[in-house]
């Protein structure tokens, strides 16, 4: 089990909440979890995960931090209480 | 000459005599620095690096560049150029909003001022003439009575860039502010202007867009990188982006999860509060309207209102002064952080230096270096010392140094958080390593927007780099800061470059000045202004050893999830990176400077 925290225009697409609280099986990947969020939370088809089922360019998902774009990507393996943190496109300046 | 989207007249103004001259623009000067920037880091070299920042021989320009007040997208934005009382580098300083556009409109691509007028004036700029008029009345004044009163006089179609007490002061992080809330804000612009006695800039201009020489591949081109910025997949895509919807603030959030917010000057990398003064939170509370600039589909000004204690309306709750003001001093008060955000504006000082400044003296208290008692988050406080720094009243008029100064006053200048004695903004580098070597190389001291390296290792532009690697960020810092060279001397904003690349930017400057340019072309003039710029420091007495960070950076890891452990490799990328600019140690070798052909 662990929190999925979403940002910015995502928060919308989920019913306006902050947080989601997923359950997840050892073994379980950021894959699985996202695909668990979104079967959820549908407004956020599309959004996350593009319809191969791989991130959306410039969508960017952490766990604990760090970018899965430097992990191993949505098969990254996930631990007990892991906090996931995902946000669409942002930059500033 | 013969380039389109140039005025092709420059005012040279002596402010001791009161008088006024004007001249072409020199086409070779044009093709080889474009504008803005870059052709005014040329007027500042010229200059020469010997004088006083705060003395009468000091070049003030602001300038403009060829796709200025046309209808290129993102092309509302102005550069101020002059030798810095903060850093003693040469500095440009740049905001957006209308007054670019009306001076291209008046007819100018650049303002010229030199020595000091024997009383304080304003500059009068119209129909391709300026005057100086008395400013009696307004000095002492704060920038937003400034503009009131300037704008009642002169009417409609008229934007005001002034200074306030801050620059007539000599507060060294004195920034000139334009229509109220744009700031100027970095590197003293406004203590330059202070001590020559100059208010303000008073342009009025109706429209006026300039033709492109090649009409029809304009078109396309414009096409082309309107529809990048349109896209909806890119963070400035209008009211589905990042940046349209929340504005420069959907940084805070992102930031501190990777562990790249510093928090009490930096002692920490993450900010426990950070969702209470991060963009979300702000739409979902004080924001009241999006305010945009010159040709700007995007919008990213952020207008907000509070009420009670802290009432302000103000439209710039940017991510840079709410990270200085807020998790920096250990404040999670969003209305307190806009009244003081509004502050800074009104007295006519940089936001980001500000909030460093009382970060630092935060720490100083706590470490009892000084007497005073400044408590982490004490707003009341807070402000109270914005007007002593804004008034250079008591311990305001060490703080008014600057944070390195005054560090240094108190006893220890590792507090400071500086390079070349300009403060580090909003991205701690041991959680995003490539703004380590971008502060560190900074021709204008600690500066994000020379290289901004968050575009690649947060969005993924030109591509993704992981924030905690240094090899590659040497490079990508020189690519980073040749590119954005260009673009501040188009002047375009730079967010720009998150859906524009140097193919999109060349096509439009090949279509309105006629010059045939590739992306390439482009890059080259980057290489060149960064090296002038470097070459104007190392004869100003920046040599080997003067790109560096502070030892919080490079000593203290990081405790916070994301990049705990880490410190900054600066030494390696420091490698790098002089390998790729083909500088020895930090200085600019002859054999560069005639292969630039700027000798």
């Amino acid at each position: 089990m662990g929190i999925v925290r979403l940002y910015a225009a995502l928060r919308a697409r989920a019913d306006g909440e902050r947080e989601v609280e997923i359950v997840w099986s050892p073994g379980a990947t950021v894959g699985d979890a996202i695909r668990d969020l979104i079967a959820r939370k549908p407004g956020l088809a599309g959004h996350i995960l593009d319809a191969r089922g791989q991130v959306v360019p410039y969508v960017a998902v952490f766990i604990e931090g760090r970018d899965i774009r430097h992990l191993d990507g949505l098969r990254t393996a996930l631990a007990a209480g892991d906090e996931i943190a995902i946000f669409p496109p942002v930059a500033g300046g | 000459m013969n380039l389109g989207g140039y005025a092709d007249r420059l005012a040279r103004v002596d402010l001791t005599s009161g008088r006024v001259a004007y001249e072409h623009i020199n086409e070779d000067d044009a093709r080889k620095y474009v504008g803005a920037r870059g052709l005014g880091v040329k007027y500042v070299f010229d200059n020469g690096p010997a004088v006083d920042p705060l003395g009468p021989d000091n070049l003030l320009c602001f300038m403009n560049g060829p796709l200025t007040g046309t209808d290129v997208t993102m092309s509302g934005r102005m550069a101020i150029v002059t030798k810095s009382p903060l850093t003693g580098t040469v500095t440009d300083s740049h905001h957006g909003g209308w007054s670019a556009a009306r001076l291209r409109w008046a007819g100018f691509d650049g303002l010229l001022f030199k020595g000091r007028a024997p009383k304080p004036v304003y500059a009068f700029v119209h129909d391709g003439q300026v005057e100086l008029r008395d400013a009696a009345d307004l000095w002492g004044k704060g920038v937003h009575e400034t503009v009131k009163t300037l704008i009642a006089r002169h009417g409609d179609d008229t934007s005001v860039i002034a200074i306030g007490p801050a620059g007539e002061q000599g507060v060294r992080y004195g920034s000139f502010i334009n229509e109220n809330d744009r700031a100027s804000g970095r590197g003293g612009t406004g203590a330059v202007a202070g001590s020559k006695q100059l208010k303000a800039i008073v342009i009025t201009a109706k429209k006026a867009i300039p033709k492109a020489k090649d009409k029809d591949a304009f078109k396309t081109a414009h096409q082309r990188a309107l529809a990048v910025i349109m896209d909806e997949a890119t963070v400035t895509s209008p009211r589905k982006g990042g940046l349209s919807v929340y504005g420069t603030n959907v940084l805070m959030n992102v930031t501190n999860t990777i562990g790249a917010l510093g928090a009490k000057n930096s002692q920490q990398t993450t900010f426990a509060a950070a969702e209470q003064i991060a963009g979300e939170k702000i739409k979902e509370t004080i924001l009241v309207h999006d305010p945009t600039c010159h040709a700007c589909p995007v919008a990213c000004k952020k207008e907000v209102e509070t009420h009670g204690k802290y009432a302000v309306h103000m439209e710039s709750f940017e991510y840079e002064p709410a990270w200085s003001l807020g998790a920096n001093c250990g404040n999670d008060d969003r209305d307190a952080i806009a009244f003081m955000i509004d502050l800074c504006n009104d007295y006519g000082m940089d936001a980001i230096e500000h909030g460093q400044v009382l970060g630092m003296s935060m720490e100083a208290s706590e470490k009892e270096l000084i007497k005073e008692r400044i408590d982490w988050g004490d707003t009341d406080r807070m402000i109270e010392l914005t007007h002593m720094v804004g008034r250079r009243e008591g311990i305001g008029s060490t703080l008014g140094e600057g944070v390195q100064r005054a560090a240094e006053a108190f006893g220890d200048g590792n507090l400071a958080m500086a390079v070349k004695g300009q403060s580090t903004p909003a991205y701690d580098p041991r959680g995003l390593k490539g703004m380590g070597i971008a502060y560190a190389t900074s021709n204008r001291g600690a500066c994000h927007l020379r290289a901004y390296t968050p575009a690649s290792e947060l969005l993924g532009v030109p591509e993704k780099t992981d924030p905690l690697a240094w090899e590659g960020k040497g490079r990508l810092t020189k690519l980073l800061q040749d590119l954005h060279a260009v673009s501040d001397s188009f002047d375009l904003c730079k967010f720009s470059a998150f859906a524009e690349g140097p193919e999109e930017y060349a096509a439009q400057y090949a279509a309105v000045t006629g010059v045939p340019t590739t992306g390439e072309d482009l890059l080259r003039i980057g290489e060149r202004i960064y090296n002038l710029e470097r070459y104007y420091n190392n004869l100003a007495g920046f040599r080997e050893g003067s790109d560096y960070l502070p030892k919080r950076f490079l000593e203290e890891p990081s405790t916070a999830k994301g990049s705990e452990g880490h410190v900054c490799e600066l030494d390696l990328m420091l490698r790098e990176y002089y390998e790729a600019r083909g500088w020895q140690d930090g200085v600019v070798p002859e054999s560069k400077l005639k292969e630039l052909a700027i000798v």
